[in-house]
């Protein structure tokens, strides 16, 4: 061994000095103190920042647009905040459908930060209709009062400055426009921000144009950064009913409004051959249609970032699937699952309540175990991670029944008794 | 719901302290049940993705050791990819660039050369550092050591058992140039050497110089799901989403723990993944543990925690000029300075680690992009002032700063080719691994502290007769393979308290 010795010394004081750190902790632990340890702070600002759920009520319904209603949603207890959120994060809400199971869907914030803290509250903008799904229990069933329980605001559709070009074109179609309400507004509420934007706002009419008197407003106030194209894809005039006399509709909207779809040349004119970020959100068929215009673009946009709906798939007339599903610790159950629909749904129609937030196949949260039989993805697999895809682990918000299966799933956390 | 029949052993936690002792309790036959509260397994050893990335939680590497080999056992298809270089420092203040290559023998001969003079005390200064290193690998291989091979091999070992690095530094008369150079490794374990146990800091650099470094080619998460299929291969069983909230105890015996949903499960034995401080603090279902159980607590001071800036970037590393893996850079290497930097989040030139996964992997990110990831430590105070309001601004702020330190440190430009940007700070830790206090170390390993005054005190300490402690808090301290070994450890002991 080594003869730099560094002091030479008899054994006894070797051992001397070798115990002498366990002297040193015997007194140190007579001299600690006798009460339970307590943290700093850390603990309850991650509480504060992303609570398991939330416990929400409708506090007031604003109508948006003929088929369009923004629900503002405030905490059930009046000492208790809404978590924070960045413009354009979503929230997961989950809705009883009254036959024994809760499905969730993800709803983007359309208020912005400041609003939510000015008002205690969150805004979602969600599309009713008269169907027998989601939408058409939304519509029919929320009213002022009706308790709603929701995640912590997730996802990642937002503005980062470090990232993003000062130039952000925001496209959306329909309802999609519902996250960039709040990114827009956001990054005009920062002074400091020199960020420039571009709403490029597709709708099939403009009575169906969300947001219109907010955006004009702000076009108005922020004319130095904020501009706005919007693009009608039915080329008629619907005068506003006399039940949405309530709205600024502006008559002189359907004037400035390009017509058809959102073309190459709408997306150039835009960018004024700028360097520029593209957010998207919108239905798929927009995506797809964009991808052939920016295809064709000569000065292409320097990042293109997207925001997907979730799916769920088709009901189909053929044969159900067995799928079995084992919850580590709680159950095996064997269901039906309709080869048209994602296995999430499956789950959720047996009343499994299965984990999910994001049902694009992002966010990880349905993660689950394909131990045995095959499925077919609605979209690309892209947030399964590498170890994931080579043991078998998939996302069944994206995935179909190909073949009966079996997935392993985890339990939803429960809440903590307090 | 009722459990069934109840288990053996219960883990608390599938960090991959919890994950090894649930691997080895399996293997051995007993029935056991890993309670973890997260969707996934590994604790702070994880990836997440971000559009095309597939981010390492933080700076992940191992030494070489025979625990790879263990987890090679486990997992046949795992990967293990050699990290190319120890580290490159660069001090700003001093215009430092060093290039500290693995190998005991070319680690030393490159400190010699790159400061011209002092090369006797530099190698006497490793030489001590080998012969820790080597006790505890004897420690480790002879549970009944012998004594007259310790004072005769191990003199050094033993005469500085008590000592701070420092102290042996200042014995030997290193140069304050080499120290520069030697010290930078200090922040894998976050205590600055005029407080750090001199045996622990020792072995950990030279274990590394020795072993060289590995990194696991699927991230870490690659590494906690093959231990996750290999627990469950072996009739183990794992419950994801599963917080425990509370430990059921009789007299010095703990009967059973009570999960968030108010369900409760009874067991013969439990391994704790979670720091003391949790259990005994939160855990207790409000009957206060015995004084004894918090003095040995609070005597103990809890590790750093983190901030962290992954970026994933939209050009080859080569383009960038990213040349290394990893990066320690700071103005200086007075460890108890830069320590102090922990608790100002302002501080626009602290300590950072950083790591270019891509020069190890270089299939780590899609072809034509880079991943690179920045670590600070900080500490949960520097955080105290933050609201969940501000939390957002504060983190944007912090990462802003990380990447102009390292931007002028290395010479390169980053901005500009960030395609994704995520950070993680200390709420982050909480969030996903409800850490105390968000800290990610265990607890500091002073000499009262390190390994050998952990182990000697380790029956005298317990409480709990049927309660075992792994992961960064246990006997071994924190780290990427010790948080593995520690595991291992708990489970032998366990096996051993139930006479198997």
């Amino acid at each position: 061994m080594s003869n730099s010795i560094i002091i030479k010394r008899g054994p006894l004081r070797d051992l001397l000095r070798f115990i002498a750190p366990i002297t040193e902790r015997r007194r140190r632990m007579r001299r600690a103190p006798k009460t339970k340890p307590t943290e700093c702070c850390i603990n309850s600002l991650a509480q504060a920042l992303h609570p398991l759920s939330q416990n929400l009520v409708i506090a007031e319904i604003r109508k948006e647009s003929p088929s369009t209603r923004t629900y503002v949603l405030k905490p059930a207890h009046d000492d208790t905040e809404p978590a924070p959120f960045r413009a354009g994060q979503y929230l997961s809400v989950e809705v009883d459908t009254h036959d024994g199971h809760g499905i969730s869907r993800p709803y983007s914030l359309s208020g912005t930060p400041n609003e939510s803290e000015k008002e205690n509250a969150y805004r979602i903008t969600v599309r009713t209709d008269e169907s027998p799904f989601i939408a058409g229990l939304i519509g029919r069933e929320w009213t002022v009062g009706t308790s709603v329980k929701t995640s912590a605001p997730q996802g990642f559709f937002t503005y980062e400055p470090l990232r993003d070009s000062p130039l952000l074109i925001c496209i959306a179609g329909g309802s999609g426009v519902t996250p960039f309400r709040s990114i827009i507004g956001d990054l005009l509420d920062d002074t400091e921000s020199d960020v420039h934007i571009v709403l490029i706002q597709g709708s099939r009419t403009s009575e169906e144009l969300l947001f219109d008197a907010d955006f004009r407003q702000w076009e108005k106030i922020h004319s130095d950064r904020f501009g706005r194209i919007c693009v009608l894809s039915e080329n008629r005039y619907a005068p506003p009913s006399p039940q949405d006399s309530g709205r600024s509709e502006n008559p002189n909207a359907e004037q400035s409004c390009r017509r058809g779809f959102i073309t190459a040349d709408i997306l150039a004119d835009a960018m004024e051959e700028k360097e520029a970020t593209f957010f998207i959100c919108g239905p798929e068929a927009m995506h797809t249609h964009l991808n052939k215009e920016i295809a064709s673009l000569k000065n292409k946009p320097r990042r293109i970032r997207r925001e997907d709906y979730g799916q769920s798939g088709k009901r189909t007339e053929e044969a159900a699937k067995k799928l079995t599903v084992r919850i580590p610790g709680r159950s095996e159950i064997t269901i039906p699952a309709d080869p048209g629909e994602t296995v999430l749904v499956a789950m959720e129609r047996a009343g499994l309540n299965p984990p999910s937030f994001c049902r694009t196949g992002t966010c990880g949260w349905c993660r689950s175990l394909l131990v045995q039989g095959d499925v077919d993805y609605i979209s690309e697999p892209a947030g399964v991670r590498r170890r994931d895809k080579e043991l078998g682990y998939f996302h069944p918000c994206i995935a179909k029944a190909r073949t009966d299966i079996i997935v392993e799933m985890p339990e939803k956390p429960a809440r903590r008794k307090e | 719901m009722k459990s069934r029949v109840s288990p053996e052993v219960i883990v608390i936690g599938a960090g991959l302290g919890g994950l090894t002792a649930a691997y080895d309790l399996a293997k051995a036959g007993i029935k056991v049940l890993v309670l973890e509260r997260h969707n996934l397994a590994g604790g702070f050893a994880t990836s997440f993705i971000r559009g095309r990335f597939e981010f390492e939680t933080s700076l992940h590497e191992m030494a070489n050791s025979p625990i790879v080999d263990f987890l090679k056992e486990v997992d046949k298809s795992l990967e293990f990819l050699p990290v190319p270089e120890a580290y490159r420092l660069l001090l700003t203040d001093k215009k430092t660039d060093f290039r500290a290559p693995f190998g005991p023998e070319a680690f030393t001969h490159a400190v010699s050369e790159h400061i011209g003079y002092g090369e006797k005390e530099i190698r006497d200064f490793m030489a001590v550092c080998a012969e820790t290193f080597e006790a505890f690998e004897y420690l480790r291989k002879n549970p009944r050591p012998s004594v007259k091979k310790i004072f005769g091999d191990f003199g050094n070992f033993l005469r500085t058992g008590g000592a701070v690095t420092d102290e042996v530094a200042d014995e030997i008369g290193l140069s304050p140039e080499a120290r520069d150079l030697i010290y930078p490794y200090w922040c894998y374990l976050g205590v600055p050497t005029n407080r750090v146990s001199f045996s622990l800091w020792a072995s950990m650099v030279y274990s590394y110089l020795y072993y060289g470094a590995v990194i696991p080619r699927s991230r870490s998460h690659g590494m906690a799901a093959s231990l996750v299929s290999a627990i469950r291969a072996e009739g183990g069983e794992i419950r994801f989403n599963t917080e425990v909230t509370g430990i059921e105890t009789s007299g010095r015996n703990i009967t059973g723990v009570t999960l968030a949903g108010g369900e409760s499960v009874h067991c013969g034995r439990v391994v704790s993944n979670i720091l003391p401080h949790r259990i005994f603090a939160n855990f207790n279902n409000n009957k206060h543990a015995p004084q004894k159980v918090y003095k040995v607590a609070n005597a103990r001071r809890n590790g750093l925690s983190f901030f962290v800036v992954y970026l994933g970037l939209d050009a080859d590393r080569e383009k960038i000029g990213l040349t290394d893996y990893s990066y320690f850079i700071a103005p200086h290497m007075n460890t108890p300075e830069l320590e102090a930097k922990f608790l100002n989040r302002h501080d626009p030139n602290p300590l950072q680690a950083s790591v270019c996964l891509n020069a190890a992997d270089p299939k780590a990110s899609p072809p034509g992009t880079t991943i690179l990831s920045l670590t600070l430590g900080t500490r949960p105070e520097a955080w105290s002032d933050v609201t969940s309001k501000t939390y957002n601004r504060e983190k944007r702020r912090f990462a802003e700063l990380a990447i102009n330190q390292f931007e002028r440190a290395v010479g390169v430009k980053i901005r500009g080719r960030i395609e994704e940007i995520e950070t993680a700070a200390p709420p982050t830790f909480s969030r996903y691994v409800g850490s105390w206090d968000g800290t990610v170390y265990g607890y500091e390993a002073e000499p009262w502290d390190g390994i050998v005054p952990r182990v000697l005190s380790r029956n005298r300490e317990r409480f709990y007769k049927n309660l075992r402690f792994c992961g960064g808090n246990a006997s071994i301290a924190h780290g990427y393979g010790s948080a593995l070994n520690s595991g291992r450890n708990a489970a032998e002991k366990t096996m051993a308290d139930m006479n198997r």
